[in-house]
């Protein structure tokens, strides 16, 4: 089993998630844009956050054009499990692999804390076992306000896509938890299949004791589980 | 600008007319910022060794050793004019700067701390400083992927037209893959990578190495533009160079731009070098040979590479995409010699360029207002409760967390404290833990630079101390007026004096940092300038994760003692400042037998785990620490000022507000007590058991008054967010 990472220049969470996937004995591998073929030859793929490319025009829109990115339609298509994180969501939005958009925080400044989220219900393998469980994770981001025309949401709690929203410490979700402006709270979502997970908090920066929380840790072990079903 | 006794000693020494690219580099590298003219003869006093020293002061980063071969690079620089003028590039180009710097030993860059002054936040201008500096070090540290994890941040008036930006980088490198900013092999080839050369920053450094004006706001071209995300590619690519033990030194290039980079280098390895200007790679079309020379263009490196190595090399930067130019060779010949299109520009010895600038005459004078005594008298109020209150809304006590918030402090998963905490700790890749503060108190140092400084560098020693760390050593940016002004030069004198007398009192060894005079400006004919302001980097080192100490609370019903004796002097305190306006005589001696004991009793107790929580004492006294400990966990405390004992009788206001040094808060549990106060008592150290932790979230001071935490933290957290969103 491989899952490889994405590292665009100006990438900058990548060996952070190697460290994880490192910690839970999975063999991982850094996908450069052009590496097509060896994206192919990857059981999962994680788009680790960043900066690509400086963000310059916008967050993500220079990764997508990258030939590992405009091969991830085919590659999610495979049923294969595809999980973007901070700027990797980001571009899953550009792709549209994902429905919506990433826009400035209402506070127009980067936002970086520990927040918490509470996991929605879903049908993904990703989130299983982890439904309504409340998650303390760290946000850093300049572009994480979530948003969609109000039918879009509504389709997708219908779809049961919303992963996680923002909320207080003890589950409770109101306006005054929300960091960014995300319309209703959304943290992250999915695809219908559920197997292409987007978030703006850090799994990855909440996955060892030291660090003050192991919440994120379960969103890596679950991925780990299903590629080995 | 050379002086004209500068000139005639660089005709005398060559024995001709200099050219003009050649007056270019001796502008560069004889400006205060690169030569250190007013400043290094005073370098002797610093304790600058230790068995654990592996690279002093005088390259990019001072390397530690922190017991098993690896390496802690730190570094710590300011760019405070160009803040002043544009302080979204400039701050942003003072981290892509400090960043490079600690690149040059070799070193992963893992955290940035950032030191800033501003006038007071009721200034518009002030607001407009903060919002633009804190913006371009979070879009530059951001996006290099480095946690920013600490700091510090003053307001007060002197800094209103010469705002303080000083960026602290700390790295990580083993012992054998260590890089030299050095050129030490002739006939190796000089390869500039990175950015291409353009026109920001020309004289970037004679603009740092005079007073600002009205007119500064013209010298906006002196100015750098950054580019994080060539600043991060070429992180990536160095890293790799290093790790593949590719290069035999590596200088960035800042201040005086090549110039600078390729005489340093050369008269460190003494050798020389033969460049050919034409092949550097250039931004804009038509630059002149000066131009070239002295450019300041960010995100550039020179590496000397040996022959057999320059494919290899090549290789790593064009997968990069970063474009290598081979720009010449090291000699043998102790001269910098640079063609232009077959051309010869420049020739002149590097001896000359990098140590033969004559040293400037500066007078000392001891300012009238150091004898002006303290007199006030008590009480000074009849309400100490809403004297508290207004002490908390200060923007120099209040919450920073409209700042940092701003900055990832995060990223690369090893940030154990962030800002917020005493000192930031790391945990690094072989599972030790480092700690690091950067700290200074500018209104001690003005009324008292050399007490002043020395308390600056114990208070950085107890924030290290405050999270269970051993100190190492330390880096200090050293932010001062005008040297030619004589009074001005005396507050760095005697600040230097009190920085070397508390590196040996603590053996502390000071492995690197930088001088930035000329912070004062003249405004409507009147001299303003800054107060003297030396930050100290520290670094620390917790052997053993057991030893972690936690600065707030941890639970109900504890004791809560102050360690170290409260000397009933209000001098210089954020009380009389904020609350009274009173700014004058003498400050709390530094007293080196009262750190050292408090600091032993600390350690000893934390080796006993006999602590669950420690807090130093600093800025606003008794009242803020005792405060800050019930935010993070809403954990009360109820304290009797009764218990605390003097050697003389403490007014109200003194026990609450005095910022005497060498004072800690500890919470001990109740089983513990009795061991702990043996343990004080044995040692003879002087400390107090104040009251103890509750359950009921507030914050009551028997007698004097009584406060919901929730009221004081309010006012705290609004410190500065109300004043920057409204």
């Amino acid at each position: 089993m491989r899952i490889g990472i994405t590292k665009f220049p100006g990438t900058n969470n990548e060996l952070d998630i190697k460290r994880v996937l490192g910690s839970l004995g999975v063999k991982n591998e850094l996908i450069y844009p052009d590496d097509v073929k060896k994206m192919d030859e990857m059981d999962a793929l994680i788009l680790a956050g960043g900066f690509s490319y400086g963000d310059y025009l916008r967050p993500g829109i220079i990764a997508v054009q990258t030939p590992i990115i405009e091969n991830l339609q085919d590659y999610s298509n495979s049923e294969r499990f595809v999980i973007g994180i901070c700027n990797g969501f980001q571009m899953l939005c550009e792709t549209s692999l994902l429905p919506g958009v990433l826009s400035t925080n209402t506070s127009t400044k980067f936002i970086s804390k520990w927040v918490h989220i509470k996991t929605g219900i879903t049908s993904s393998p990703l989130l299983k076992g982890m439904e309504n469980r409340i998650l303390k994770i760290p946000i850093a981001h300049f572009e994480g306000r979530y948003y969609d025309k109000d039918e879009e949401i509504t389709k997708l709690a219908n779809k049961n896509q919303i992963a996680f929203k923002y909320c207080r410490k003890d589950g409770d979700i109101s306006l005054k938890e929300n960091p960014n402006g995300s319309v209703v709270n959304i943290a992250g979502i999915v695809n219908r299949k559920g197997n292409v997970l987007g978030m703006m908090p850090h799994p990855e920066r909440a996955s060892f004791q030291y660090l003050g929380s192991e919440d994120g840790r379960i969103i890596f072990e679950n991925l780990i589980g299903e590629l080995k079903c | 600008m050379l002086t004209i006794e500068e000139l005639s000693k660089i005709r005398s020494e060559l024995d001709r007319e200099p050219n003009k690219g050649e007056l270019a580099v001796f502008e560069a590298m004889w400006s205060e910022h690169c030569s250190y003219k007013s400043s290094k003869r005073w370098f002797h006093l610093f304790k600058d060794d230790a068995s654990y020293v592996e690279l002093g002061i005088g390259e990019g980063a001072g390397l530690i050793n922190l017991g098993d071969d690896l390496l802690v690079g730190l570094g710590l620089e300011s760019h405070n004019h160009p803040s002043a003028i544009s302080p979204y590039d400039g701050a942003a180009t003072g981290v892509g700067g400090i960043i490079r710097d600690i690149l040059s030993q070799g070193c992963k860059p893992i955290a940035i701390l950032d030191s800033l002054r501003f006038g007071e936040l009721e200034s518009q201008h002030s607001q407009h400083l903060l919002e633009n500096v804190v913006r371009g070090i979070s879009f530059y540290g951001n996006c290099c992927g480095i946690p920013t994890v600490g700091g510090e941040v003053e307001f007060a008036k002197p800094f209103e037209n010469n705002c303080l930006v000083n960026a602290m980088c700390v790295g990580i490198i083993s012992k054998d893959k260590i890089v030299r900013s050095s050129a030490s092999k002739p006939g190796c080839f000089l390869v500039l990578y990175g950015a291409r050369t353009g026109r920001d920053g020309i004289h970037g450094v004679s603009f740092a190495s005079k007073d600002l004006s009205e007119k500064s706001e013209e010298e906006r071209p002196a100015v750098q533009i950054g580019d994080p995300l060539m600043e991060k590619i070429l992180i990536d690519a160095t890293l790799e160079l290093v790790e593949k033990e590719l290069l035999d030194g590596l200088q960035d290039l800042g201040g005086g731009g090549l110039s600078c980079a390729v005489s340093e280098m050369t008269h460190k390895g003494s050798t020389g070098a033969l460049i050919r200007l034409e092949d550097i790679p250039l931004r804009e079309k038509n630059m002149e040979v000066w131009e070239i020379l002295v450019s300041e263009s960010q995100e550039r490196m020179l590496a000397v590479v040996k022959p057999q190595k320059l494919e290899q090399v090549k290789e790593v930067l064009n997968k990069f995409d970063l474009t290598p130019a081979v720009i010449g060779e090291v000699t043998d010949n102790s001269h910098c010699i640079a063609y232009y299109k077959g051309n010869k520009v420049i020739d002149l010895p590097v001896e000359l360029i990098v140590d033969g600038f004559p040293e400037p005459e500066r007078e000392i004078k001891k300012p009238a207002y150091t004898s002006n005594e303290l007199d006030i008298k008590f009480p000074l109020t009849s309400d100490l409760r809403k004297d508290i209150l207004k002490l908390f809304s200060s923007p120099n006590i209040g919450n920073k967390s409209w700042i940092y918030q701003q900055y990832d402090q995060h990223v690369q998963t090893q940030t154990v404290f962030s800002a917020g905490y005493d000192a930031a700790v790391l945990r690094l890749d072989n599972e030790k833990y480092i700690a690091i503060s950067l700290d200074c108190n500018s209104f001690m140092v003005y009324l008292d630079p050399y007490n002043g400084t020395a308390n600056s560098a114990s208070e950085a020693l107890r924030n290290i101390i405050s999270v269970g760390a051993k100190p190492l050593a330390f880096v200090d940016c050293l932010n001062f007026g005008n040297p030619e002004k004589p009074e001005s030069y005396w507050q760095f004198v005697e600040s230097v004096k009190g920085l070397g007398q508390f590196s040996h009192d603590f053996n502390l060894p000071i492995i690197g940092g930088n001088v930035s005079f000329y912070n004062e400006s003249q405004i409507n004919g009147k001299d303003e300038r800054i107060n003297p302001s030396p930050t100290i980097g520290m670094l620390g080192l917790i052997e053993d994760p057991k030893l972690l100490l936690n600065n707030y609370f941890q639970s109900q019903e504890n004791y809560v003692i102050i360690i170290g004796e409260t000397d009933g002097n209000l001098g210089g305190s954020e009380y009389l400042r904020y609350n009274y306006g009173i700014l004058q005589g003498s400050i709390p001696h530094y007293n080196k037998e009262r750190e050292e004991t408090s600091m032993k009793a600390i350690q000893q107790l934390n080796d006993a785990s006999f602590l669950e929580s420690c807090h130093d004492l600093s800025n606003g006294g008794l009242i803020v620490s005792l405060a800050e400990m019930t935010f993070e966990n809403d954990i009360g405390v109820k304290v009797s000022l009764d218990n605390l004992v003097g050697k003389k009788r403490l007014t109200e206001e003194e026990s609450l507000f005095s910022e005497s040094p060498s004072r800690y808060l500890v919470e001990v549990l109740p089983n513990n007590l009795k061991a702990v106060e043996q343990i004080l008592q044995k040692n003879d150290v002087f400390h107090s058991v104040l009251g103890r932790t509750q359950k009921d979230p507030s914050i009551e001071i028997e007698k004097i008054a009584s406060f919901e935490i929730d009221e004081l933290r309010k006012t705290w957290e609004r410190a500065i967010s109300k004043k920057m969103d409204g």
